[in-house]
């Protein structure tokens, strides 16, 4: 997934985008998104995705009948997404809007949503970014609802952590040259799930541990006889 | 600072026209208590550092705004500092937590981007536009948050002339070296010493080469080199292959080194982009040359009715360009139109919209 880098580069040509990630992914993103539509998404559920892209985990969502809200900064994306949806016949259930991650406060209601998604986005932030879109995601979720991460990460082991730096280093000057914008792979995703108040139920690494898909919870409020005002 | 620092500080001053990203967010000076003042700076790395060590013995929190790893002005010019990037680290700092006032200082040159009415109704926070240089930061806080006119101008001292020419000689210089080092070895010594010692020259005395617009101080270097080969072949009678093709390649260099001669300084308008306009090079990428160059070859123009004279323009404009009449109603005036840049800051700062650029239709 060191590829992934390229997507900014690909992001300026959102046309081109899907074909580009996919291949240059090695089939990994189309993969991904249909394994969270298959394990983690079940009929009726509202969900959020954060930085919708060109639609295409929206529009498996919702052809398995989800109610799909999802947003992104980059018109181009959701210009492209919105054709998708069209061609689906999805437009009655995918509601798209433009805006960024930290405009999040504003956009929606507490517990509105059942599952949040999120693939290949997170890493685009900057690590109070981060913090913030994972303690809004917490804020939207149902008690009991599922966040489904899934991006770059970088390994645990020093050997690959360099073998990830050496075949990130050209992708990384090609992108900074044409595009003026890079990413990095997440650091300590557990951590910030953790720290937003997630409970991980499920971790799967692969592509050399490039790669991490994270499932977490939501937990129910406890009730806290001190504070009683707390309980829903 | 650690030998990691002090790479990207030397990767960051020779490659300077490639971005180089320091973390964004919270960056605390001193004791601040609740109600410190709060900077604000862009993401690059050399950037951050330099604005550091003017902020270090002050008692202030500094918020490092996303840019893409771009230097202020740049940022601000580019679309990469704006209102959006303000907004995203106000919010996602907390700075609002840490200190009771809502008053953001900007670095003046930040203008040409932020909307700062954007970020007062998205946020609060009221903006105003600081010192262009950090290293008058400590002065303007001592001197309770008043800015000086010398705070507003851009100046183009001999370090900086050195430090922002390093940044664009050097991998012209390295790419060029590492051609002739595979396909001309003969001529690598040369070119590694004229190279350095030429750029040293045309940066160094930079001010008094003749001319008033970059491209008049590089007519005048390749017209002087121009003379001396014409005189040399003329008038020299035991002359050299090697003398003459040292004298053409001191022309070619001066014209690699002098490329964007305007545009590099603060103050000067770059004469690059009207002349790939004129090439027919109309835009790369996100980077439009037609629209720029409109505006570059453009007027600044203001509607006095409109004009309120609260004084923004002439508080954002790097080179004072603008004067505010006290005598009977507060207008702006544009007094030494001359002096613009086209950096446009002025225009977007303007509450009422009373400034505007008069773009010469192109026939």
């Amino acid at each position: 997934m060191a590829s992934y880098v390229f997507m900014k580069v690909l992001e300026s040509s959102a046309r081109r985008y899907d074909a580009g990630i996919n291949m240059l992914s090695l089939g990994q993103s189309e993969e991904v998104k249909r394994e969270i539509v298959k394990n983690y998404i079940t009929v009726g559920d509202k969900v959020l995705e954060i930085g919708c892209g060109t639609g295409t985990l929206a529009v498996l969502c919702a052809e398995k009948s989800a109610l799909v809200t999802g947003f992104d900064v980059s018109l181009g994306m959701l210009d492209i997404a919105r054709k998708k949806i069209e061609e689906s016949n999805l437009t009655d259930r995918i509601e798209l809007k433009h805006m960024g991650a930290v405009e999040m406060d504003k956009a929606f209601d507490d517990e509105t949503f059942h599952k949040i998604v999120s693939t290949l986005f997170l890493s685009e932030l900057y690590s109070d970014e981060q913090k913030y879109v994972l303690r809004e995601a917490y804020r939207v979720l149902k008690p009991g609802g599922l966040i489904i991460i899934a991006d770059e990460i970088k390994p645990q082991s020093l050997a690959r952590r360099i073998l990830q730096l050496l075949i990130r280093i050209p992708l990384v000057a090609i992108t900074y040259i044409l595009t003026q914008t890079s990413t990095r792979p997440l650091k300590d995703i557990r951590n910030l799930l953790a720290e937003a108040g997630f409970e991980i139920i499920y971790q799967k690494k692969s592509r050399l541990d490039f790669f991490g898909l994270y499932v977490a919870r939501k937990g129910y409020p406890k009730w806290d006889s001190k504070n009683p005002s707390e309980q829903p | 600072m650690g030998f990691k620092e002090s790479l990207r500080t030397a990767v960051g001053t020779l490659f300077r026209l490639l971005p180089l990203s320091a973390e964004p967010g919270l960056r605390v000076f001193g004791h601040p208590d609740d109600r410190s003042p709060v900077f604000l700076t862009a993401n690059f790395d050399l950037t951050v550092k330099r604005v550091a060590r003017y902020l270090r013995d002050l008692d202030c929190y500094l918020l490092v705004a996303p840019t893409g790893g771009i230097n202020v002005w740049c940022a601000a010019k580019g679309g990469n500092l704006t209102a959006h990037s303000v907004i995203s680290v106000v919010k996602t700092s907390g700075i609002s937590n840490k200190v009771t006032n809502r008053t953001l200082i900007l670095p003046q040159l930040a203008a040409p981007g932020v909307d700062i009415r954007l970020v007062r109704q998205e946020t609060g926070w009221r903006c105003k536009f600081g010192p262009v240089y950090a290293r008058d930061i400590p002065e303007y806080a001592a001197s309770r948050f008043k800015k000086t006119d010398g705070m507003r101008r851009v100046k183009w001292p001999l370090v900086d002339r050195l430090d922002v020419g390093i940044g664009v000689f050097f991998p012209v210089f390295l790419l060029i070296l590492v051609i002739l080092a595979v396909f001309l070895r003969a001529w690598l010594a040369e070119f590694a010493v004229l190279g350095p010692g030429l750029f040293l020259l045309m940066y160094g005395f930079y001010p008094f080469i003749p001319g008033r617009a970059g491209w008049h101080k590089l007519l005048f270097l390749e017209a002087l080199l121009g003379v001396g080969l014409l005189c040399y072949i003329l008038l020299v009678a035991d002359q050299s292959r090697y003398a003459r093709d040292l004298l053409l390649m001191a022309m070619g260099l001066v014209a690699v080194i002098g490329i964007d001669f305007g545009g590099v300084t603060p103050f000067y308008k770059s004469d690059l982009d009207p002349l790939l306009d004129k090439l027919g090079l109309k835009r790369i990428g996100p980077v439009d040359f037609g629209e720029r160059a409109k505006i570059i070859g453009g007027k600044i123009v203001l509607n006095q009715t409109t004009c309120t004279g609260c004084g923004i323009c002439y508080d954002v404009c790097p080179t004072g360009v603008y004067e505010i009449e006290k005598n009977g109603d507060k207008t702006a005036v544009i007094k030494s139109p001359e002096l613009c840049e086209a950096c446009e800051a002025c225009v977007l700062q303007c509450p009422k919209g009373a400034l505007a650029f008069e773009t010469r239709s192109r026939t």
